[in-house]
């Protein structure tokens, strides 16, 4: 009992640290600085504006600032298009839909990617953009769908303004987070649309993404009402070493074999025990 | 009559309550607190269907994020997993097998407080750090390691109630093995005492699981170490794992108890011993082993191979199994049953009834195919009410309605009672099939608003929350009345076989003057 007691007190002593704000553990984490600083992710800025007034190149090499380009609500992609993981597997399932929508492309909206490689050339968005617009299906207006490069300090401003943090790494060129924003005409940002996996009965990784939060989403654009992103699990693009989970895993193995013997233990005990004879005869 | 109310001990007012070892008193404080929290959840749940029906207008995105996970947290851990075995476990398991109290008084006083303890900072984290967690109920990661509302404190609530949980199945299974009477061999002991016993190696095999992840999760939060965060080499599929290797048997630990009510309350009402004594008890047990093996059907689109998925698939039908036998065994209990319809016999019908739905819909979604289509939609929201409440919480309306007279030595009004039931089973359908509805037609859970097509769906589904709230206050007004005013409990009111019956209305401090010795089976109607 007097053990049970003192566990207790240390709870209770232990209970104030949960009252702090836990800003020691948060301000570890990784948070939207911009640039090649910080780790890969997304601090989400809905309800704020992208700078229209950053120029990029598109896809025949003429100078074009953002607004130019938005005329109606638009669904933006940021990728790299020398990626050959999961940017490809993004744009491909834009593409799809796209063709799943009601709304109509060039009408109701209009897509946007942007390259954040400074390396990056017209040439290679053209290449990019005859890919996708092919997979999108034949009506897909051509209009509809702009692919742009630009230069390193434009592509900064946009990832800051919409709060991406990417990364360069030797292996792949660049870890990143994967995700779509919709902004308005205006350039709110009114919501960010995350892909959902699913490789169901497939050994080929496919993505998709719902015709649901694009519908909504777009819809909400054009009234400029924001909105909530709901599927927070972020996918990243990044090479994955699992380094030293091995050690994770033994300790979880030791401590369930443990756990589990004390069980075992106790169960014995029990039935070895028996009835309890004495309360009887109280 | 000196019943264990008038029993204070050397102590007055709220310390003979709160200090008090005897079963019986912490199963009444634990029946007050758990329908108090159940009340609150049950207010959030109305609320969150306000919204849906005009999002926007009475709440904004953020403030409907925090209370559908308040409601899910404080439904699921507060009311539900501590359910049926705390309160009722509680008063009548050591009634129902003839011993004075349980086997560890006083650890049953400390899991009493730790439950408290836990839910009192489940509360504060309301309105401490970064407020009300915007998580979801399971807490999954990485977002539960980001997001500024605060985590930390829930999950470490979440945890002492854990420990809470662990002490009760420890004490239950001891008092069941060590404080039989004499005679009550293991095959004469009543369903109900068979299910705790279940439910009770579940909670001390399963809860030290969740415990540990949700340790994990607070040491990411406080320390940065990069257990479930993708960007620092971490697995959020992992946590999944964890998460749901404990919250899967959870369902169980709700479930099993709230069988062995029901497999109580239907021969009595039947006045027919329970066909397939044998059956019903080796089914809990099967559901209680193979419940730990099914994890894996929450997380079929997470991201698993095509043969882990094949294999939880098939487990989780063969878990379906020794329900179904339980289902059958209570309908040909009835057949040729002198049957009344009193009020805890038709919560018991309605049990059967609404658990049927939610269990056959459950193999909808643990088909891989189907599953594809209504993973994360209403679909899986309204399996799991049809489950949790239209199971457990049917079960726990029949026990209380069973047990009131015994409990409290009051009866309540029988007529209201039966209008409340009436009221409440059309508004739980109301609210809760169209789930299945839109649910199939694509909208998905949590969602804070969603396109013009599926407005009808949920305008019924909030005018049904109406109508269950309605029904709810009926039955509980009754019963606070009958607390009050209702006329004086006879022993046995209902016509029983089992032990609690035997006793007064209510027991007497240490049930019972000499221990009885058993010489036959539960339910030995003639």
């Amino acid at each position: 009992m007097k053990l049970l007691l003192l566990m207790l007190i240390a709870a209770c002593f232990s209970m104030p640290v949960f009252l702090l704000p836990e800003a020691q553990g948060h301000e570890a984490l990784p948070s939207g600085s911009s640039g090649a600083s910080g780790d890969p992710g997304v601090n989400e800025r809905v309800g704020q504006n992208i700078p229209l007034e950053a120029v990029f190149y598109d896809e025949q090499g003429h100078t074009t600032t953002l607004r130019q380009l938005f005329k109606r609500p638009v669904v933006l992609s940021l990728v790299y298009y020398s990626c050959d993981r999961e940017c490809p597997l993004l744009l491909s399932a834009v593409a799809e839909a796209a063709g799943e929508l009601k709304l109509k492309p060039g009408k109701d909206y209009s897509l946007i990617t942007i390259s954040f490689d400074p390396d990056d050339t017209p040439k290679t968005a053209r290449e990019a953009k005859e890919n996708y617009i092919k997979l999108a299906g034949g009506a897909f207006p051509a209009d509809a769908w702009r692919f742009l490069t630009g230069t390193n300090e434009n592509i900064n401003r946009v990832l800051e303004a919409v709060g991406f943090t990417v990364k360069r790494d030797e292996i792949h060129g660049f870890s990143h987070p994967v995700a779509l924003v919709v902004l308005s005409t205006e350039g709110k940002i009114i919501r960010y649309v995350y892909e959902t996996e699913d490789n169901f009965f497939s050994s080929r990784k496919r993505v998709a993404l719902q015709p649901f939060d694009l519908t909504l989403s777009i819809q909400d654009a054009a009234k400029g009402k924001t909105g909530f992103s709901i599927k927070r699990a972020l996918a990243y693009c990044f090479p994955h070493e699992p380094k030293g989970r091995e050690a994770f895993f033994n300790i979880m193995k030791i401590s369930g074999a443990i756990i589990f013997f004390l069980i075992v233990s106790f169960f014995v005990y029990l039935l070895l025990s028996g009835r309890k004879t004495r309360n009887r005869q109280e | 009559m000196n019943s264990f109310y008038t029993n204070t001990g050397p102590r007055q007012g709220v310390a003979s309550w709160m200090l008090s070892t005897d079963h019986k008193k912490i199963g009444v404080m634990y029946l007050a607190a758990l329908l108090s929290f159940f009340s609150i959840g049950t207010l959030i749940g109305v609320l969150m269907r306000l919204n849906l029906i005009s999002p926007g207008t009475f709440m904004g995105a953020e403030t409907y994020n925090r209370l559908f996970t308040m409601h899910g947290i404080i439904q699921i851990f507060l009311f539900i997993i501590p359910g049926i075995p705390v309160s009722f476990g509680n008063f009548f398991l050591p009634l129902l097998i003839g011993a004075r109290d349980v086997a560890f008084p006083r650890i049953n006083r400390l899991s009493w407080w730790l439950y408290l303890a836990g839910a009192g900072l489940m509360l504060s984290s309301l309105f401490f750090g970064g407020g009300a967690l915007d998580t979801g109920w399971t807490f999954y990661a990485p977002y539960s390691i980001k997001t500024r509302t605060n985590v930390s404190m829930a999950v470490f609530a979440v945890f002492i109630l854990g420990f809470s949980s662990i002490l009760t199945g420890i004490n239950f299974v001891t008092t069941i093995h060590r404080l039989r009477a004499p005679g009550m061999k293991w095959h004469r002991m009543p369903l109900f005492v068979w299910t705790l016993y279940a439910t009770g190696w579940v909670q001390i095999l399963a809860t030290p699981v969740i415990a540990i992840s949700l340790l994990l999760i607070i040491l990411e939060r406080f320390f940065g170490l990069g257990f479930f965060d993708p960007s620092k080499g971490g697995d959020p599929v992992l946590f999944e794992h964890m998460f749901w290797i404990y919250s899967h048997p959870a369902v169980y630990i709700m479930l099993l108890p709230a069988m062995g009510v029901i497999s109580e309350v239907i021969p009595v009402f039947a006045r027919k011993t329970i066909f397939g004594y044998k059956a019903v008890v080796y089914s809990a047990l099967a559901i209680a082993s193979v419940g730990y093996l099914v994890w894996g059907h929450h997380m079929f689109t997470s991201g698993m191979s095509d043969t882990s998925r094949v294999v939880f698939s098939f487990i989780t039908f063969i878990v379906a199994v020794p329900s179904g036998i339980k289902v059958l065994n209570w309908v040909a209990t009835l057949y040729k049953g002198s049957i009344k319809l009193d009020t805890p016999m038709l919560f018991a019908l309605t049990f059967i009834f609404l658990f049927s739905i939610g269990g056959l819909t459950g193999l909808v979604i643990g088909a891989l195919a189907t599953n594809l289509h209504l993973h994360g939609t209403y679909f899986i929201v309204g399996h799991f009410h049809y489950v949790m409440f239209g199971g457990m919480g049917m079960s726990f309306l029949a026990a209380l309605h069973y047990w009131f007279p015994k409990m409290f030595g009051r009866m309540y009004s029988e007529r209201q009672a039966k209008i409340g039931w009436l009221v409440l089973f059309i508004g739980f359908n109301l609210l809760y099939f169209s789930m299945f509805v839109l649910g199939f037609n694509g909208m998905p859970r949590r969602y804070f608003d969603y396109p013009p097509q599926y407005f009808t769906g949920h305008l019924v589904s909030t005018i049904g929350s109406w109508v269950l709230a309605t029904g709810l206050a009926i039955i509980f007004s009754n019963l606070i009345v009958a607390l009050f005013r209702g006329p004086k409990a006879p022993d046995n009111p209902w016509g029983g076989k089992t032990l609690e019956w035997q006793v007064p209305s209510p027991p007497p401090h240490e049930n019972f003057g000499d221990i009885p010795v058993i010489t036959q089976g539960p339910y030995s109607f003639e």
